[in-house]
This record gives structure tokens, sequence and C-alpha cells, in this order.
């Protein structure tokens, strides 16, 4: 039963700082993806034929609303397949990169003006100079809790 | 060499658990969705127990003694309905929830908001399925199987039962996408398909099975609903329908339904096995092939449910064929478990009992479904109780035993505590005993020639339907048993290792304390 | 000492020969077959089991021989092999070819069984809820009808006769009315029901066949010794499933013939005059047999139905109120309930059926339905 263990994580923290790095999706194969729900489509709309024309096409409107289903959660993953937020402490300066939907965008706010503002429900901002920047977006609500505790105590208490 | 590989994982002791009751109503975290998908389908295995419980008190004797016969009818569908949707899925979408993200090094589901909305469309469907009891002209009994014309003159509970089935439906195909997208798209990195445990695997299948049969029951039931409602005439001879058409639509359905209970139950056997005999499970790839040919082969074999409804002689020749041929990779898989255990270091642990008594016995289910799938043979066994004999042992020995063993086996991992070992013992004992002396029987009541679903018998039948109910009474309660080991475990079980059995090695037991975090991975971990 | 030991084992021995005994008495195994394609069928059964049961004990004596050598508590260290294509390969092929050397066999069996071509007796069974119809429709005894339902008394099923229950050896498997056929003959069943799907089964004589309202089906058989053989449906169909019993008596050919003639004349002597006019008193008196046989299940001899599931006739508008709407609803039934249409009553029947019930329990319409009422509604 000796075996080297198989498993070994990622180390959280790189540097002594706080870093953070989330994202949506860590596997997306769009190969296999595409052949998934290719081929389940296909499966269901050879299915509700064969059905229908030995006369119960009642099949035919669920089969559709189930590929239906399917396509909207292919759509949702791919939409936010190379989406992440990452959040790193370099000396003074709090650095924020986001990516939404192929688009990048960056922020370098100074760790004393960025303040920390509630954005919609549930949901919290870094805000500094007029320039805003959702994070947390890719954890729960207690992860989301937890990051705001860090930051909060960070950037200095009672500031929001 | 045993120690656990674990995270740093403290941070998650926080206290801003949302309490009380709507911590559970409005969860999106996998664990509690799971430990709610289980509970459920425990409390609906004792409702259906219960309904067994009555069958069997109505036919310890020849005579109609405690229920009429429409209520005996409406207890048999019922028990039926509510066993097949409400306690065995359920049960294994539980072990989905709690486990698929851990093993495969995710944080939680893809879609964790879906997630809650289908766990919370089941207890409605149940109570749809009860309250169909109290409809006017009591509950439905047409069979689980809802064969028309007979769903077609039934009563309002029928209407009920078409729904609750709609709502299970809508429930298992969110379910299904979301495990499927949850395995596809939340791999660790280095997870490849080729290295995820095989309960992960056998789900991936399961739910794409699941994906595509469903719609083809919510097809045959609405047509059901318009036949009774709307004047439509799919069922209706006299309208230029074909009673044998629903047939087929339900077990094109239903066929693959059965493996889609089978098969994760092979997945939580195929964990328990390796974990202990301190070796690595034997055949991991044909493993897979097999269970991807069973889950095709599925598609191909609904007729035989059906031998006697009346089909050209070269149908039944092929549907003959093509079942015979599911034994193959069954057997596969069979000897891949032997084979596992086949020089190993092997202990037995209560989870291993029940997977020990899993492979005895749903081999046995196994081999009666090979003689049913001869056609001349079946048709003098068709509706018989070697039929109900036949799937008993398939899906209690076979669905409900591995499902006892992963309780068993992740316990621990769930609760961070021990179930008590000897109780569990006792617990597995009993049930295979009293199992065998309620369902064993049934083989040669089935011979003999008693049909199915029937209230009262001729005396011929009269002892071995005794001894059968003496033993489903002995297997109800043994299950009370089952829920007091499991409540003590919670209460007041000792502290479990985090690794708690040695020879187990997939990711829960080697990168996660016991009881596992709130979140299981918030940062992926390396699989090399 | 010694001879109290040797009783002891004498005991256990007469208990065990004791119980085989009793063993005997409990059916194992399929009946005894009456058909040639009953044997095979059988034979084939024997085989399969053998099969299955010889390579059960072969995987498990695998497996309980790990269980008990290679376990922990006996030392046994785990190896860490984890596949050999050779054995894969091998436990792979050789389970299809032993399918195929079942399905070779079965093959046979089947087509003979579905081979019902040139029967001398064509006998069409048509499924009620809950009895069966029988129709001699070719062969000897042709044009024969009759309807066959369960005798056993019901105070014997409901308990309020249990000595008379454990003294019936055919409880529950006995009709008023047997088919009747000849032995060594070709008799082709064509199954039909007219409500919901039923199944004629008959154990010993092989055949199980569904009866599909809407469709004929067939199944044949040719019993090879005179005597009676009793089956059940076998298809779910409503609350008296349990209660539509199948019994064929297999006479000898010349019995067989006398049957026939008694059964033609009964079918003469029972012609009704067409022209013949009915008292009223004559048709309630008809239509109470027509009642027990066909209504008395669902809306019970008190006339009260089952609250809830089916309606009563005692003091119901229907029955109470204008003949003609009683006369459809009986005709055509009423669609998703479990009142189907009769019109497979004849116009005698149909019309003193309803008087009956018109004239019955509290219902005193005192007016008579003239079978030309009825036969003008069809």
């Amino acid at each position: 039963m000796s075996k080297q263990p198989i498993f070994e994580s990622i180390p959280e923290h790189d540097h002594p700082g706080f870093t953070y790095f989330r994202c949506y999706a860590s596997s997306l194969d769009l190969r296999l993806m595409a052949l998934f729900f290719g081929s389940l489509a296909v499966v269901l709309l050879v299915i509700a034929t064969a059905f229908a024309m030995i006369g119960a096409w009642f099949v035919i409107p669920f089969a559709g609303v189930e590929i239906a289903a399917l396509g909207a959660a292919v759509w949702m993953i791919l939409r936010r397949a190379g989406d992440f937020e990452s959040l790193a402490f370099r000396g003074d300066r709090i650095q924020v990169e986001v990516c939404e939907r192929g688009l990048a965008r960056r922020f370098d706010f100074h760790c004393s003006w960025a303040r920390l503002v509630p954005c919609g429900p549930g949901a919290v901002a870094l805000r500094s100079h007029g320039r805003t920047v959702e994070v947390g977006r890719y954890c729960d609500e207690t992860g989301r809790q937890e990051l705001t505790r860090e930051l909060r105590g960070r950037l200095g208490a009672g500031r929001i | 060499m045993y120690a656990a590989h674990t995270n740093d994982h403290g941070h998650d002791e926080h206290s801003h658990k949302p309490s009380g009751i709507m911590r559970w109503v409005q969860s999106t975290n996998h664990k509690d969705i799971g430990t709610m998908y289980l509970w459920f389908s425990f409390a609906m295995f004792l409702v259906g127990g219960a309904m067994a419980m009555i069958i069997r008190a109505e036919l310890f004797q020849p005579g109609l003694q405690i229920v009429k016969p429409e209520f005996f009818n409406s207890m048999t569908t019922y028990h039926g309905l509510i066993m097949v949707f409400g306690a065995i899925m359920p049960a294994f979408v539980g072990f989905a929830n709690w486990l698929i993200p851990m093993q495969i090094g995710a944080p939680d589901m893809a879609f964790p908001r879906m997630n809650n909305l289908s766990f919370w469309l089941l207890p409605p469907a149940a109570l749809l399925l009860i309250a169909a009891q109290f409809a006017p002209g009591g509950g439905a009994g047409v069979g689980w199987t809802l064969y028309a014309p007979l769903s077609t003159q039934a009563g309002p509970a029928m209407d009920l039962t078409i729904f609750a089935i709609h709502i299970l439906g809508m429930s298992s195909i969110m379910g299904s996408i979301n495990i499927i997208t949850t395995i596809l798209n939340m791999r660790a990195p280095g997870m490849t398909l080729m290295k995820m445990p095989l309960f992960c695997w056998t789900w991936l299948i399961t739910a794409y099975l699941l994906v595509a049969v469903m719609p083809v029951l919510a097809g045959a039931v609405t047509m059901t609903l318009t036949d009774r409602h709307f004047g439509t005439h799919f069922f209706n001879a006299a309208g230029g329908g074909d009673p044998v058409l629903y047939q087929h639509i339900f077990w094109f359905f239903g066929h693959p339904e059965v493996y889609v209970i089978a098969i994760p139950a092979f997945g939580v056997v195929s964990q328990v096995i390796p974990a202990f005999s301190r070796k690595p499970l034997f055949g991991y790839a044909s493993m897979v092939y097999a269970t991807a040919s069973i889950a095709i082969l599925s598609f191909m074999v609904w007729a035989h449910h059906m031998y006697t409804a009346g089909m050209p002689v070269e149908a039944q020749l092929y549907f003959m064929y093509a079942t015979v041929l599911i034994a193959v990779p069954t057997g596969v898989k069979v000897f891949n478990w032997v084979a596992t255990m086949w020089k190993g270091s092997l202990t037995f642990e209560t989870p291993m009992l029940f997977a020990l008594g899993f492979l005895f016995l749903f081999t046995l289910g196994g081999f009666t479904g090979l003689v049913l799938s001869i056609v001349p043979v079946d048709i003098q066994l068709h509706d018989t109780y070697y039929v109900v004999a036949h799937f008993h042992y398939v899906m209690v020995a076979g669905a409900l035993f591995s499902a006892f063993a992963g309780i068993y086996f992740w316990l621990p991992k769930w609760t961070g505590r021990m179930y008590n070992e000897t109780l569990g013992k006792w617990h597995f004992w009993l049930s295979l005993v009293f199992f065998n002396v309620t369902f064993f029987v049934q083989h040669f009541l089935g011979l003999a020639g008693m049909p199915r679903r029937i209230p009262d018998y001729s005396l011929q039948f009269a002892e071995f339907n005794m001894i059968s109910s003496i033993g489903a009474f002995g297997f109800g309660l043994s299950q009370l048993l089952f829920l007091y080991i499991v409540i003590k475990t919670i209460t007041s079980g000792e502290k479990a290792a985090d690794r708690q059995w040695e020879g187990a090695d997939s990711l829960e037991w080697t990168h996660l304390p016991s009881p596992a975090p709130w979140h299981s991975f918030e940062t992926p971990p390396v699989v090399k | 000492m010694g001879n109290k030991g040797f009783r002891k084992w004498v005991a256990a021995a007469a208990m065990f020969f004791w119980s085989i005994a009793a063993w005997a008495e409990y059916k194992l195994n399929l009946q005894t077959p009456n058909t040639r394609l009953g044997e095979t069928i059988y034979d084939l059964h024997t085989i399969i089991t053998v099969i299955c049961f010889v390579i059960f004990v072969g995987v498990f004596g695998f497996m309980f021989y790990a269980v008990f050598k290679h376990r922990k508590s006996v030392g046994h260290k785990a190896a860490q092999f984890h596949e050999n294509t050779a054995v894969e390969v091998a436990w792979t092929l050789i389970p299809f070819v032993i399918l195929i050397a079942l399905a070779v066999p079965a093959t046979g069996t089947l087509i003979t069984m579905r081979d019902a071509s040139e029967p001398d007796l064509t006998i069409k069974a048509t499924g009620y809820q809950w009895k069966w119809g029988y129709d001699y429709i070719k062969g000897e005894g042709e044009g024969i009808s009759f309807y066959s339902a369960l005798s056993t008394p019901r105070a014997q099923i409901d308990g309020t006769d249990i000595a008379g229950r454990n003294a019936n050896p055919n409880y529950l498997l006995e009709t008023d009315n047997h088919v009747v056929v000849p032995v060594g003959k070709k008799v082709r069943i064509l199954t039909t029901a007219a409500d919901v799907i039923h199944a004629w089964w008959v154990p010993a004589l092989s055949v199980k066949q569904d009866a599909v309202p809407g469709f004929i089906r067939d199944a044949w058989f040719k019993a090879e010794k005179a005597g009676i053989y009793r089956g059940q449906c076998a298809e779910l169909c409503g609350k008296e499933h349990g209660f539509m019993p199948i019994v064929v008596e297999v006479m000898e050919p010349a019995q067989y013939t006398a049957w026939v003639s008694t059964q033609q004349k009964k079918v003469a002597a029972a012609k009704v005059d067409p022209g013949k006019t009915w008292t009223p008193e004559e048709l309630k008196e008809q239509g109470g047999k027509v009642f027990a046989q066909n209504c008395v299940a669902c809306h019970q001899a008190t006339g009260m139905g089952v609250p809830g599931a089916f309606p009563a006739l005692n003091g119901s508008k229907v029955v109470n109120g204008p003949k003609d709407d009683q006369i459809k609803l009986v005709l055509n039934g009423k669609q998703g309930t479990a009142m189907n249409a009769f019109k497979h009553l004849s116009d005698v029947d149909l019309a003193a059926v309803l008087t009956y019930t018109r004239n019955s329990w509290n219902n005193k319409t005192g007016d008579a339905v003239a079978p030309a009422e009825a036969k003008a509604l069809r």
C-alpha cells in the first residue's frame, strides 16, 4: 500500500502579502463539451423524431425544452469560461485584474485611498478616485464575507 | 504513510453560516444539498417501505383481510413510484452532490442555485404522490408503469401523479445538467477524465442517460393526460391510437431508468471494494468502457419488458439478442470487482460487507435477468413473482445495499464521526438474511405461477407468501436500526480520522479533513 | 452417554428427512407442462438456470477464496496489479460464446412458439373488467360463445367463510364456464379486450398473451393430456385483477364432440324469440342475472357502489331520470372513468339490466325499458 501521494496543493500564498485569484472554470475542454452536448442534442432529436413518426409527437416539445436548457447551460459556461479576478497587494498598492468575456481590465489603487463599498445585493466593490470594481464575484456569500474581512483589515478599519 | 494530506482549511471555520431553517431552504452549498437529498430519500424510503409492509401484510394469508383490492393496487403503484423516484434516485443524487466536487477538486457544483432548486422540487412532488392517496376514489391503482388504458380510466389521483412525475423529471434534468457541467468544467488541473474516481464516471454516464430519456417519460405521461382530459387518442384504440404504443414509450424511458439506478450503485461499489482490498481497482479503463456500453445497450432493449404484449417474432428475436448482450459488460464489471479483491489485503468493515452483499446478490439478480431475457422462458415468467424477485434483487440488494455501503463508507467524512461498527454489522446481517427470506422464495412463487399485483392468491402459494411476509417485516424493522445508527453517529459518534479508511485514495480522503469543510476546494489541488 | 448422542443424531436425521418431505409440498419449479412446446421451454429454463448456477459458483468461488485467504487478518499483503489484458479479453469473450450457445435453442423454440398457423380450432378470448368472454370462431364447436367468470364464493374471499376457503383446492382458480378444448389438437387463441389490457395465461399450457383492446393477438397450444388446467389474468387490469381466472378443460375428442353438441343445443334453446314481448317482471328477473355478471363488481349488490370510486345506482339521478340518458350512458360508457361501453350486451340484456336498476333497492320508477328502445339508441 505504500504509495506516493498523487495529489499536491498549489501553495496558496506564494509571497507573504495577500494574493487572491479566482476564476470561473478550471477544466473546460471545448472539444469535449461540444462532443457531449452535441451528441446529447442529436440523441434527443433522433429519439423525439422517431417517436413522432410512430404517433407520439408529444416527446418533441419536451426534447426541445431540454435542448434549450442544455444550450443555456453551455452558453453560460462558455460566456464565463475565461473569466477570472485577481487581487494582489504590492507594497502600499492593491492591484486588481478582472477579465470578463475576454475583456481584461486592470486597476491599481493606493491602499490608503481604496475603499470597500457595497454594490448591489450581496456584492462588494473597491472604489478609489471614481473608479469602481466589483470583487469576490466568483465566491459564494461566505467566501465573499471572508474576502471582505481580509480586505477590510488590510485597507484599514471602519472605511465601509 | 497514511497521514492525511490536508490543506490548510482553517479559515473555513467561520461563524457566518446562515443559521436555522433558512440555511437549508436557501442553501446553495453542495454538501447541504447532498445532505438534504439523502434525508429526503430516507424519509421516502420509510414511506415506500410502509406501503410495502401493507402489501406484505395483506399477502400474509390468502383471502382479503386488511385492505380492499383497489387500495392494494394503489399501494403497489405508489410503493414502486416512491421507491424509484423518491428514494433510490435522490439517494444517489445526494451522493453525487456530496462527492463529485470533492472527488474532482472543485469548490462546489457548476450551478449552485439550480442545485438548490432541483432539490426543492422534490418535496412538493412527494407530497403530490402522497396526496394522491386521498383524492376522490383513492390512489391510482395502475402499477408504477402507469399503463394505458387503465391509467386513462383512473380517478383524479392519476392527474396528481402525472403532475408529480413532471416535477420529478424537471428536478432530475436540472440535477443531471448540473452534474455533467460540473464534471466537464470544474475538474482540478491535471484531473483528466481517465483519472477521475469511478464514482464520477458512473454519474457522468448516468446523467447523460437521464437527460436523454426524461423527455420520453414526460411525453408519455403528458399524452396520458391529454387522452384523459383533452380528447386525444394516443393510446385509445377506439380513436385510432394504440395502447401498446404507451408501453414502447414508457419502457424506452424505463429500461435506461433501471441503469440510472444501477450505474451510480456500481460507482459506489467501485470506490468501496478497492478501499477495503487495499489494492487499486482492477481494470479501471475496462470499467469505464463497460459502464458506457451498458448505457448504450440500455437504449436498445426496451421491449424485453413487453414480450407478451404482441410484436413480430423478428422483433422478439432482436430484443432477446440485444438483451443477452448486456450480460457481457455486466459480467466484465463483476469479474473486475472480484479481481480487485484477489490477492488484496481484505478487511470487512460494514461498507465492505454491504459492497460484498451487493456483489453477491446483484449478480444473482443479473442471472435471473438472463433467464428472463430468453423470450420463451420470459413468456412463462412475465408478470409473475419471479420478475418481482428479479428486480428486487437488482434494486434492493443492488442499488439499496450499495447506497448503504456508500453511507457507511463516507459517513466519517461527512460528519467527522464514526458509526458504531458492531451495530453496522448487525444492520448488514439482518438486512441480508431478511432480504433473502423475503425475496428468494418469490422466485418459487413466480415459477409456480403466481401473478404479480394480486391482493389474494390461491392456497398453493400460501406457505411461501407467509415466509416472504415475515422476511419483509424483519427487513423493514432492520432499517429502523439503520436510522438509529446514523443519528447516533451524528450526535455521539467517535471522532473520525481524516483518512478513516487506509485504503481510500480519492481526493476527499487524501486532501480534506473529516468532517469535510464547508467549501471543498477553494483553491484547486494539482493532480499529477 | 454414547447412547444419548446417538439418539440425538437420529432425531436430527429424522428432522432433516421430515423437512425434505415437507419441502416436497412446496412448489419450487415451473408447473408440469402439458404441451410439447412447454416441455421444451421447461428444459430451456433448466439449462439456463444450471449454466447460471455453475458460473455463479465459479465466480463466487474465487470471491470467497479471496475473502478467506486474502484477508488482512491472516496477514495477507496486498498485491498492486490492476490490469491484465489477456484475462480481461478472456472474460469478455467466454461469456459471449456462452450467450450465443444459449440464444440458439431459444431462437428455435421461439419460432415454433410463434407459429400459430393451421390451427384445428380457433377461439377468441376477450378480456372484460373482470371476466373472460369466449367465442369459438373456427373448427369444431364454431359458434359457441359464453362468458367465464370467477365462481369462488365472495364469502370465502372476504373471510366470512374461512373454513370453506381452506377446503377449496381451487380457491380463486375456478370459473362458472370452462373453456373446453379437444386433446391433441392445435388450438389457436386470439386475444383481445373490451376495456383495458388483460393477459390470457395458463401456465401448464405455456401460453401467455396480452389481450389488448382494439387489437387481436394470437398464441397457440396443443394439449397432450386431458385434464383441467388453471391460470389467471396476468396483466394488471384494475380492482378485480386477481379475480378473473382462466380454466381450460382438455377433453378426449369424443367427449369434446358431445360437449359441443350440448352447448349448441343450449344455444338454440336459449335463443330468444326476437318477436317475444317481455313483461316488466320478466325483464327485471333477467336483469338481475345480467347485473350479477356485469355490474356487481363495481356498483355492488346493494347498488351503493364504492364511495369515491364507483357511484351508487341506488338513488342515482341518472338511473331515476329519463330512460334515454341511462341507455346512452350504458351503451357508450363514460370517457375517463371505469364505466366502460356495454355495447356487447344484447338489446334484451341491456333493456333487462336497465329495468332491473330502475326498479331495485330504493329506485321505484315503475317503468320498464323495452329491448326496442335500447336498439333504437345504438
